[in-house]
Order: structure tokens, then sequence, then C-alpha cells
């Protein structure tokens, strides 16, 4: 009979960390984990692919032939000690990028006032009444009435 | 004083006889963790210098709570694992070729006649997630304890187990092609620990 306080999820568990000797960190008994074996052959079987597994691990930990990357590490590592620090740099480049989207708002909005500030304009602007007849033989003044009149429409 | 704590220090006010000490005392164990996470030499090297560059730019940041060699293979793990997933993002495959992995610019001639089944063993290697790789690179291959590899990856102790577990499984299932918990007769999951 399997051991009712460990499923095959938890034994599988508790297989691999007794494989690397941490069963400890799995909080399982050994006597439980044997009458969990002794009982279910699929974790059996499951512990021999394992320790197979650990066998051809041990193939591969032989040490690689590694290159000496120093030279060119160095000569970055020059050119980056050059370069201003990073924070200086990340500053700079906010900087950068909020004064290119000024430069892009800039140029889309143009030059010119938008309708509702040429109103805003003509609003403020506007002379007193007993002004407007002298105002209005201004060609500006007409001009500026002219086109607000367009956008309204 | 440690000796990898002068080695901050120095990295933190940017000298460069800091960068060379640091290579030299750990050069050889970046370059061999990225190559085993990355799978090919070319990637792997330049995996290693991008680590020492960022070390150089990043040292300042080192707040001294784990081992300096943790936070550096830290920052080794994680760099590689960034790259494995903008290549699995770019490429639409959660790993470089399988033919690829065993990299023969790796090894020196007296290498060449490795077994079969340790060339299959990588080829698996490389087919897992990089999490499942990462953690099995780092207890299997380096050699980590769990509580090393849970520092490293900043994880719970019985994360690490639980996913070690996970990983194997998943290399047993790969190897035999079949589903790991086929026959299992309670295949309750058990809730990763967070």
């Amino acid at each position: 009979m399997i051991h009712p306080d460990l499923d095959c999820v938890a034994a599988r568990t508790a297989l691999s960390a007794r494989l690397d000797g941490e069963l400890d960190a799995a909080l399982t008994d050994e006597r439980v984990l044997r009458a969990h074996l002794a009982a279910c052959g699929a974790c059996r079987t499951h512990e021999r692919e394992l320790r197979a597994l650990a066998t051809a691990f041990a193939e591969l930990r032989d040490e690689p032939a590694l290159s000496d990357l120093w030279p060119s590490i160095e000569r970055r590592a020059r050119r980056a000690q050059r370069a201003p620090p990073l924070l200086l740099r990340v500053a700079a480049g906010l900087l950068g990028f909020l004064g290119l989207g000024g430069a892009v708002w800039f140029a889309q909005r143009g030059l010119a006032p938008r309708a509702s500030e040429r109103h805003l304009f003509e609003r403020v602007s506007a002379p007193a009444p007993a002004l407007e007849t002298l105002f209005a033989s201004l060609p500006e003044y007409r001009l500026l009435h002219l086109s607000t009149r367009e956008d309204q429409r | 004083m440690d000796p990898d704590q002068e080695l901050a220090a120095g990295l933190a006010r940017r000298e460069l006889g800091a960068l060379h000490a640091t290579y030299e005392r750990h050069g050889e164990r970046v370059q061999r963790l990225c190559l085993r996470l990355l799978g090919r030499s070319a990637d792997a090297e330049d995996a290693a210098q991008e680590v020492f560059l960022r070390l150089f730019e990043r040292a300042a940041s080192f707040d001294g709570r784990a081992r300096f060699s943790t936070w550096l293979h830290r920052l080794t793990v994680n760099l590689c694992l960034h790259r494995l997933e903008k290549e699995r993002r770019r490429v639409g495959r959660s790993l470089p070729d399988a033919d690829e992995l065993v990299d023969p610019g790796a090894a020196p001639d007296a290498e060449l006649g490795r077994t079969e089944a340790r060339e299959t063993l990588a080829r698996l290697l490389a087919r897992l997630s990089g999490e499942h790789r990462a953690i099995l690179v780092l207890r299997e291959l380096e050699g980590l304890s769990y509580a090393e590899i849970a520092a490293t990856l900043e994880l719970p102790v019985g994360t690490v187990m639980s996913r070690l577990a996970r990983a194997r499984g998943e290399l047993v299932r790969l190897a035999g092609a079949r589903p790991s918990d086929e026959a299992c007769p309670i295949p309750h999951p058990i809730p990763e620990p967070t």
C-alpha cells in the first residue's frame, strides 16, 4: 500500500532531493519514502532514471576549454571608463528624448496659432466698442475677423 | 578583509585593476557558466564579456547583502536567461538548434571522443526552459548546494527543491518521450512554495 502521507509528486521531489543529499529540505522521512517506493513501481523506475541522469551529468561536468577574454574586456572597459557615468548618460538620454519630443510637438503644432487660440486672442485684444470703428478700418483686423468666421463655419 | 569585498570596492570606484583582478578570480567560472547555459562558445564568450562590463558599470549598486560571488553569478544567470528568452522570441523556439548544442569549439581535441550519451544529455538540456536549464546547470554542473542556488536565483529553498525535481522529471520525459507522471497512481500536484 502506498503511504498515505506521500503522493508520487512529493515522493519524486523527495527522491530528487535525496539524490542531492538534501532530503532534509523535502521535510520527508526516509522511512516514509522507502515505504512509498516499496509500493510504487512508477516511482522506483523514476528513481533509477534519476540515478542514470546523475551519472550522465557527471560526464558533462569536466572543464571546457575557455578563451582569454581579458584583452577584449579591457578594451571595452577602457571605452566605458572614458564615457560619462551611467547615471549621467541616462539623464542625458532623458533630456535628449524630452528635447526631441518637444521639437516634434512644436513641428506638428506649427508656429501659427490654432483656431481656438485666435478666438482667445480676438476676445482678449478686442477693442472697446468706441474704438471698433477705427480698428475696423485696419486691414489686419478685417483679416482676423474673416479667418475666425471661416473657423466657425 | 574579504578579497571579494576589496574587489567590489575597487569596481565601485571604476578601477580597471579591480576589474582585471575580478576577471582573474572569477572569469573562468563566469565563462563556464555562460557556456553551460547558452551552449555555444561564441555566445558564451560574448555573454561573459557583457557580464564583466555590466559589473564595471553597476558594481556601485552591490549592497553587500549577498556574497559578491553569489551576486556575480546571479548577474551571469540573469543575463544568460535574458539572452535565451530573446533568442526564443526571435526564432520562435525555446532553444538553440539541438545539433548546435554540443559545441566542438568548447572542447579541446582530446575531448572529441565523448560519448553519445553525453551529447544526448547536452541536447536534452538545451531543450529545457531557461528556468529549468539554469537550475540543473547550477546544481549538476556547478555543484551548488540548495542554499547557494536559492541565494543565486533569489528563490526560497523549497522552490529550488521542487523546481529541480520538475526539471529532472522533464529531462527524463524528454529522454524517454513519455509523460513523466504516466504511471503515477496519485498525481496530486504540490503547489510550489512561495
